[in-house]
């Protein structure tokens, strides 16, 4: 049960080696917004597990609707000319630390 | 399949693809930065300088190959203008010297001398008057008169090119009937001194048609070489 993610990260990157799949230049800021969101996402159920409130729905919806809101809201500044991709990265990047915090507490504890 | 199972594969699932995003970014963002982003001013400034020396370089084998391009129609064209010009030229030549045979409008003469008033000199004068007036080829006899034809005198006897003319003398021309005719006829001219001897008749009759055969030996160059600013400028 716990190797399973691990097992899925090295399919995940094993698949994306010998995949070769390249972004096109002008969709790679969406794509980095939506890894930032699913790294967000993941820390997110690290934490819910160890704090045994994790929901698979929960957590699966969240990694999904989290990765294509981020890439929408770029989209959306890049459309209206505003960097709204900048709220996405902080919003994103203060929950990974606050997420990376709790987690380090947890495990420590 | 049990939750617990349910919640392993959803994990696997989802930790598959952010491995995947993760790769793949990962891929994108290096491929950006080998191209321009993280270089340093130093670098970039080299790369530009280098770029523009390369381009310089370019610009100039652009230049040189298009001179060499204009250079080479215009020589292709002057070979193909000079080529045409030398064919014309050398049928020009052809003709004037009878090495092909000729037809067209023309007149011929009728010399009739049974006195044996008539010398190469005369024979000469038709000739010479035929010519002045235009004739593009003369035949004496069914001989074609070429540029190192001559008239001689043997004995009583008028020669052309070494060989005896028979009387009466046939001379044809080709050229403007009506000109050569005239230039003939001409008061003072040749034909009226000419019927001023004893004995001697003109018939002049303008052709619709006449053949002007072929030179029955080229004349031979022993001696005479082609000088050789001459040849070069002939090509």
């Amino acid at each position: 049960m716990i190797y399973m993610p691990l097992l899925g990260l090295l399919l995940g990157v094993a698949i994306g080696y010998v995949v070769n799949y390249e972004v096109p230049p002008e969709y790679a800021r969406y794509l980095s917004i939506a890894v930032l969101a699913a790294l967000d996402s993941t820390l997110g159920g690290v934490r819910a597990l160890l704090e045994r409130t994790f929901n698979d729905r929960l957590f699966i919806t969240g990694f999904l609707s989290n990765t294509i809101l981020a890439a929408l809201i770029t989209y959306l500044g890049d459309r209206m000319g505003l960097s709204l991709y900048l709220a996405a990265v902080i919003a994103f990047g203060v929950r990974i630390f606050q997420n990376l915090a709790i987690v380090r507490r947890l495990i420590l504890r | 399949m049990s939750a617990r199972s349910k919640t392993a594969w959803g994990l696997f699932l989802t930790f598959a693809v952010l491995g995947f995003m993760l790769v793949t970014q990962a891929r994108v963002q290096d491929n950006r930065n080998r191209q321009l982003d993280l270089q340093s001013v130093e670098e970039l400034t080299t790369l530009v300088g280098t770029l523009s020396q390369e381009n310089d370089r370019l610009q100039e084998e652009v230049t040189e190959l298009r001179l060499l391009a204009v250079e080479d129609r215009f020589t292709q064209q002057d070979r193909a203008d000079s080529l045409v010009e030398q064919e014309r030229t050398l049928a020009g030549l052809r003709l004037l010297n009878g090495v092909i045979v000729s037809s067209g409008p023309g007149v011929r003469l009728e010399l009739r001398d049974p006195l044996r008033e008539l010398h190469a000199y005369e024979l000469g004068q038709v000739v010479n008057e035929l010519k002045s007036a235009g004739a593009e080829a003369i035949i004496v006899n069914g001989r074609r008169l070429s540029v190192r034809s001559a008239f001689g005198n043997f004995g009583e006897q008028v020669t052309f090119d070494g060989i005896v003319l028979a009387a009466p003398y046939e001379v044809e021309a080709l050229g403007e009937p009506d000109t050569l005719a005239s230039s003939m006829v001409m008061a003072g001219g040749v034909i009226p001194t000419l019927e001023g001897r004893p004995g001697v008749s003109v018939e002049i009759a303008k052709m619709e048609d006449l053949q002007a055969t072929r030179l029955e030996d080229l004349p031979k160059y022993v001696l005479a070489a082609p000088s050789r600013e001459d040849g070069d400028g002939a090509g």
